[in-house]
């Protein structure tokens, strides 16, 4: 458990991960339950502050004032960020620890771990 | 959801609200519940289409609900994304004026709006699209073992690489066979419907036929992984059960196909023993049988009684019946089984049953009794390279103390046979059979 002084928020970002074809439907089942129940871990440590899935496709704004919009980001499939989660945890250790559980990883994809920047906590770890 | 949005701005981390759990297999039912609905709106001649937006919607299930946000009702939601994919492809369609005559012509006749579309999502007619959908599939234009492919792809959402580990072919052939099967379907042009009339009773055997290989395909004790091959009982059991809870497969033969699963299904997991090894009848745990379904399997037998007809399945239910009600083995009523045998071969002159009446001959008048019977089979040829004749002639010439012809036989059983299982099963055996003809 995490008390306010010292926790840190993260957010996780994941990237690839499930393929569309030929993937069962029980298999598709199975996923869901592994992200549930590595979910449910969080949350009963009181760690887990939400989580979205993204589409894979939206627009990119650039250029002064917003001059160019585009449809995007095309990248590799497995480039594109699918979704985040947020978590308030003691530290870098222990986000890193929650990541490794992320069943993305064992479909291909990857989870990177961005500390929320604030000014009143360091993270020494 | 009140939630929505604000959750970077929560204070503290999220309570543990009570978070749905799915039921098992929802995904794969559900994918053909919504299968056969869609088909009803696509035509049949658009099966694959159907079977592409419930991939779609499941997968976008699997996509929302890996964070934590499993809704009251995932039956629904999937349906719900289903229905909406769907509208959209046939505006889509509308718009494109596709040349799919079945699409344009079910768009003629009825208007895109979301009542009329909801109509079509009605409980009742949900169940009314499975059974459209087993008929559909069971068609006899198909073979069997299409019948039994397409069954399980569409209506019991099977995966093409799940349905070829449970048969043990490769893959490619399997989804040849459904492409092939899909294709036969729509140059047919069949009517996405429950046969009625003179039509209705071949159409129907056709079904029961299937499922009853749908069954034994799950039953055999062959290799494949025993998971799948329990899914494929249960699911042979669900949809026989979905064709006798409807006025149009609530039949005698019908209760009797059920029966005959249900019997066997309760004996299913005392074939083996911890480490695999097959147990033969009389080794079994009997209070390791599954009541229950011995109690479900007997009531549908009774059902089955109705009407004249005895079919193969009521035999084969009644054979199931004495075995299941028989205190031990050596009280079992084999004489009954022998007269059941009996009626069986005269319907069906399979040369397997033949084999397993000779079993129960041998039981009944002795182990020489038993090997006479095995040498009249007639068509013996067509069993020659099935390793269970030579481990029941192995089997009876033990009981005669004919070790070394015991032997010969057990032998050649283990050269025919093909499955882990039956090669320790076979060889523990041979291994007795010697050492007693060493002694």
């Amino acid at each position: 458990m995490t008390n306010e002084s010292s926790a840190k928020d993260f957010i996780l970002l994941f990237r690839g991960g499930v393929s569309r074809k030929d993937m069962s439907p029980e298999q598709m089942q199975q996923i869901v339950k592994q992200y549930t129940e590595w979910i449910d871990g969080q949350r009963s440590r009181g760690q887990f502050l939400g989580g979205k899935p993204l589409e894979e496709e939206g627009q990119v704004v650039a250029g002064k004032n917003g001059q160019m919009v585009t449809d995007g980001p095309f990248m590799e499939s497995k480039e594109i960020i699918v979704g985040f989660v947020m978590i308030r945890v003691a530290d870098r250790t222990e986000a890193v620890e929650i990541a490794k559980g992320c069943p993305i990883l064992n479909l291909g994809g990857t989870v990177e771990i961005r500390p929320v920047l604030t000014s009143l906590h360091h993270d020494s770890a | 959801m009140k939630n929505e949005g604000d959750i970077f701005l929560k204070n503290g981390a999220a309570p543990n609200p009570e978070v749905p759990r799915l039921v098992e297999h929802l995904f794969r039912r559900e994918a053909g519940k919504i299968v056969a609905t869609l088909t009803r709106i696509f035509g049949l001649g658009n099966l694959q289409l159907a079977e592409d937006l419930v991939q779609e919607a499941l997968l976008r299930a699997l996509q929302v609900w890996s964070y934590g946000e499993i809704p009251r009702n995932p039956a629904g939601w999937i349906m719900q994304v289903a229905k909406n994919l769907a509208l959209d492809q046939l505006r889509r369609e509308h718009h494109f004026k596709s040349k799919e005559r079945s699409i344009a012509g079910w768009l003629e006749h009825k208007a895109l709006d979301a009542a009329r579309f909801d109509s079509l999502f009605l409980e009742r007619e949900i169940q009314d699209d499975q059974l459209r959908m087993m008929f559909a599939c069971c068609h006899p234009l198909l073979s069997p073992e299409s019948q039994v492919a397409l069954t399980l792809k569409t209506l019991c959402g099977f995966s093409v690489t799940e349905i070829s580990r449970a048969f043990l072919t490769s893959e490619a052939a399997l989804a040849k066979k459904l492409v092939r099967a899909r294709q036969k379907i729509r140059e047919a042009d069949l009517p996405f419907e429950i046969p009625a009339g003179d039509e209705l009773p071949p159409r129907l055997d056709s079904v029961l036929h299937a499922l009853y290989l749908l069954f034994n395909e799950g039953y055999k004790a062959s290799d494949g992984e025993s998971l799948v091959r329990e899914e494929l009982c249960r699911e042979a059991i669900r949809l026989t059960g979905l064709l006798v809870a409807h006025p149009v497969g609530n039949q005698p033969k019908t209760h009797a196909l059920l029966a005959l699963m249900l019997l066997a299904a309760a004996r299913l997991s005392t074939r083996v023993d911890a480490e695999g090894n097959i147990l033969l009848l009389k080794e079994q745990d009997r209070s390791a049988w599954d009541s229950g379904l011995i109690a479900q399997g007997l009531l549908h037998l009774t059902q089955a009684a109705a009407g004249d007809e005895v079919s193969e399945f009521h035999l084969q239910a009644g054979i199931a019946a004495c075995h299941c009600t028989a205190a031990d083995y050596q009280s079992t009523d084999w004489n009954r089984i022998l007269s059941l045998y009996d009626q069986l071969i005269a319907i069906n002159h399979s040369p397997v049953i033949a084999l397993n009446r000779a079993v129960v001959i041998a039981q009944v008048h002795g182990p020489q009794a038993g090997i006479a019977s095995v040498a009249r089979i007639s068509q013996q040829e067509k069993i020659k390279s099935y390793y269970l004749l030579y481990a029941v002639l192995a089997e009876l010439h033990a009981q005669l103390n004919d070790y070394s012809a015991a032997s010969a036989h057990y032998r050649r059983a283990l050269e025919l046979s093909t499955t882990e299982p039956e090669r320790n099963f076979l060889a523990r055996k041979l291994q007795s059979s010697a050492d007693q003809h060493a002694v």
